[in-house]
């Protein structure tokens, strides 16, 4: 049995960035996202490639807990590490949101979060786990329209993390507050609007290598950091 | 084609829309509503949309067109 980092979201720009960055460091992955495709094609190119684990998970639809307990079984593997990238951001008016678009909001960034971290609180797990690491916005600090419900469901990985950090102590457990990052879904978003962006962020829009680097060093350099909200946002919230 | 113009309804908050109508006279049309009406062509029809096209509609027809509904 090998340690493991668990990896949610590893189809996104900034999970790949992540995991690349672990990878390189000598990390064992479990890569997770529904595209089981994107998935396998990402993970042949990184380092040890061989090592690496796929799990494929709907948060939406599937029982996350039972899903994840027959993998980590049938796998026969260590987890050390979850990192949670996955996430589901919808912009639009407040009147637009119908309850399965709130419900798919919060269960994809939040309840997905308590329910894996609920299964590694477990005993036979929790001997093993030493770091959680959610992926929050800066929309759960700093107000802007047609982010409320993506907002609601990010800030409550801030309530999570404190918690958490508590109750699962010595498990350390941080929240990236992440500001705006030049990915995929932000260029869709964005589009020729970069430029407006720049202008409000002292440092500019972030790049995913940016995020890579601090999770590296979350997980092997930081000993005393737990319960904590951590803003990476090139400045933006200090406006 | 009549189940498109409804979302836009819904998403300019009108009771209906005519292919004529301008985007510009709709009190609802802004940058907010201009983002939920490439999400809805994104989510529901699996055509991306940029900011630049958008500036480009001027009417509830030329978004039909861009969409290819007809
Ligand atoms: N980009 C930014 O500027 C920014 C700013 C602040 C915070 N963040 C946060 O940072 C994280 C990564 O951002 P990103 O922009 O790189 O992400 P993204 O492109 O929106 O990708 C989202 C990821 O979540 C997974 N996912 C979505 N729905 C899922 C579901 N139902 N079940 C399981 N997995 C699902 C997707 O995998 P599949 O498609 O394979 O399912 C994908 O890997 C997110 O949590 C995001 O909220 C991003």
């Amino acid at each position: 049995m090998s340690n493991y980092i668990l990896l949610t979201g590893c189809s996104s720009s900034i999970g790949k960035s992540v995991a690349k960055k672990l990878s390189e460091e000598g990390f064992n992955l479990i890569l997770s996202g529904r595209r089981e495709e994107e998935l396998k094609s990402f993970s042949q190119s990184l380092n040890n490639s061989s090592t690496h684990k796929i799990w494929v998970c709907d948060f939406k639809t599937e029982n996350i807990k039972e899903s994840l307990e027959s993998f980590i079984k049938n796998q026969e593997v260590i987890i050390e590490s979850f990192i949670h990238i996955g996430g589901l951001f919808t912009l639009k008016p407040l009147r637009l949101f119908k309850k399965e678009d709130i419900n798919d909001i919060f269960q994809v960034n939040v309840f997905s979060a308590i329910e894996i971290s609920s299964l590694l609180s477990k005993k036979k797990y929790k001997s093993n786990l030493k770091n959680i690491i959610f992926f929050s916005s800066i929309s759960s600090i700093r107000g802007k329209s047609g982010y409320s419900v993506y907002a609601a469901a990010k800030a409550s990985l801030s309530g999570l993390t404190k918690n958490l950090a508590i109750e699962l102590k010595p498990v350390k457990v941080v929240n990236l507050v992440l500001g705006a990052i030049m990915t995929e879904k932000t260029k869709s978003i964005l589009n020729s609007n970069y430029e407006d962006i720049n202008k409000h962020i002292p440092l500019g829009i972030g790049e995913p290598e940016e995020i890579g680097e601090f999770v590296s060093y979350l997980l092997q350099k930081s000993n005393w950091i737990t319960g904590q909200d951590i803003i990476i946002d090139g400045g933006g919230s200090a406006l | 084609m009549e189940e498109f113009l409804e979302k836009i309804s819904e998403i300019l908050e009108v009771e209906s829309v005519n292919l004529s109508d301008n985007l510009e006279d709709f009190d609802e049309w802004d940058s907010l509503t201009s983002l939920s009406l490439i999400a809805m062509i994104d989510s529901d029809y699996n055509i991306s949309v940029t900011n630049d096209d958008i500036r480009e509609f001027k009417t509830i027809e030329d978004v039909c067109n861009f969409v290819k509904i007809s």
